[in-house]
């Protein structure tokens, strides 16, 4: 006949925690009120340890950083934008850096036997539209270290733009185009919501190795510009660098504490792939 | 330009192991009872795994990484504490308390599980316990996690993990009995 002796380390687990042989002893509980009652004391106190207890989530901050450190573990060496922009003539700017990544560009398509060019050799210079947002870069930049310091920067984290786009699906009255930009070295880490100018505003967030790059996107009230087009330099506000530019019915502002030429490649190539439109047809 | 190599292995890696990170975050926090602690471990842990990701075959991903965060927060208690947090063997025998019994005993059950309801009261009484039942305790009760996962977790038999959640429950229930807020025993 088993005691309460015998029961006592047993009675802090579930009966489907018992190994067979223990759970026969079970039966002395038939008999027992005080081992029935220290039973369903724990059973309580195991439910709500589990209802009541604090669920640590992850910060958002800590996923936006593995994903870059992850994609730089990978990629140890991105591709050379540095090296790239420093043989082209600066006077030629955004121009001659979004030939250059055609260049490149063109090379990785050859590679891979996917020949895509037409829309960007359709990209004309065109009249450049104006480029001022509502809001000084002082604003931008001001929410971007925001975000950055109280780790949210993200709100719907994923570098998966069929998760980003539709996330701002009545959050927000324009549909933001998402490009992946992985193979540029730049991966989608997700997007949040911001307000600018008593506005929401859309935020998609890149990685390039540590770094984040804040990508603000409006569409654009003037609707004709469908072309790409040309960011003024960058500016450059308490450690941070902001890009202005337009493509494809958007215009945006790229804040990132990147060098103003890895920042100016990202800007070209965000620009590029959404004047190819291929955020469209996929 | 749609030039993109097939998903590369950083990807495959992203989409398994970071549908897991609350948990592995939620289990390095416990761990090491700090957030920026938790952050650098769980940084670790990951880079970590996706280094040794090649080895994963067939193994559920949820066990085999937590398993890693696990080693990684006791790597980091061990180092920062020079070993006096991981006074495992003797968390696991000094394991007797008689005064916390018969508080336990003496109590209300009622007060008792109004306590245990109290998010403050059960947080400090969780993170008062040494950290071999602490561990146990957030595997099971907070993540609920299966005996045959903790098994994997923590490298010991079947048996060993049920030992451990008894007492490790029992001492929580005598944290609970004799808790003078929060304060560390």
């Amino acid at each position: 006949m088993t005691n309460c002796l015998e029961m006592a380390p047993l009675l802090a687990l579930a009966p489907d925690e018992l190994p067979e042989p223990q759970r026969a002893l079970l039966t002395h509980l038939e008999a027992c009120p005080d081992c029935r009652a220290r039973q369903a004391l724990f059973a309580g106190i195991r439910a709500a340890t589990t209802r009541t207890a604090t669920q640590h989530a992850a910060p958002a901050a800590l996923r936006a950083r593995l994903a870059a450190a992850l994609h730089a573990e990978e990629a140890p060496a991105p591709p050379p934008l540095r090296a790239m922009a420093a043989r082209l003539p600066a006077s030629r700017g955004w121009l001659a850096l979004a030939s250059g990544w055609f260049a490149a560009g063109a090379l990785a398509s050859a590679l891979y036997g996917v020949l895509a060019l037409g829309p960007v050799l359709r990209m004309a210079p065109a009249a450049l539209p104006d480029l001022a947002l509502p809001g000084s870069a002082d604003v931008y930049i001001d929410n971007h270290a925001r975000a950055l310091v109280t780790d949210h920067l993200i709100d719907v984290a994923s570098s998966d733009r069929h998760t980003v786009k539709p996330w701002f699906r009545g959050r927000i009255d324009f549909s933001p185009p998402v490009v992946d930009l992985a193979g540029q070295g730049f991966p989608l880490l997700g997007g949040r919501l911001d307000y600018v100018e008593q506005r929401n505003v859309a935020v998609l967030v890149y990685g390039r190795r540590q770094h984040v790059i804040d990508v603000y996107i409006w569409a654009d009230g003037r609707a004709q510009s469908s072309a790409a087009l040309a960011p003024a330099g960058a500016e450059d506000v308490r450690g941070y660098r902001l890009v202005r530019g337009s493509a494809a019915g958007t215009r945006f502002v790229v804040v990132s504490d990147l060098d103003s030429v890895e920042l100016r490649g990202f800007t070209g190539a965000f620009g590029e792939a959404l004047a190819s439109g291929k955020h469209v047809r996929q | 330009m749609n030039a993109n190599p097939p998903a590369p292995r950083s990807e495959r890696f992203a989409a398994l192991a970071l549908p897991h990170l609350d948990a592995a975050y939620n289990l390095a926090r416990w761990l090491t009872r700090n957030d920026s602690d938790a952050q650098d471990v769980v940084q670790d842990a990951y880079l970590r795994a996706f280094r040794a990701f090649d080895g994963l075959r067939g193994d559920a991903m949820r066990p085999w990484l937590l398993a890693i965060v696990r080693n990684a927060s006791l790597s980091w208690l061990a180092q920062r504490h020079r070993g006096r947090e991981l006074s495992y063997d003797e968390d696991l025998h000094g394991d007797k308390d008689a005064d916390g019994d018969a508080a336990a005993q003496a109590l209300d059950p009622q007060v008792l599980l109004m306590r245990a309801q109290d998010k403050r009261r059960l947080d400090a009484a969780i993170d008062s316990l040494p950290l071999a039942f602490r561990e146990v305790i957030v595997l099971r009760e907070l993540q609920e996690c299966s005996y045959e996962e903790i098994v994997r977790i923590l490298g010991v038999p079947p048996g060993t993990v049920m030992s451990r959640l008894a007492r490790g429950r029992a001492r929580l229930l005598r944290l609970l009995a004799t808790e003078a807020h929060g304060s560390t025993r």
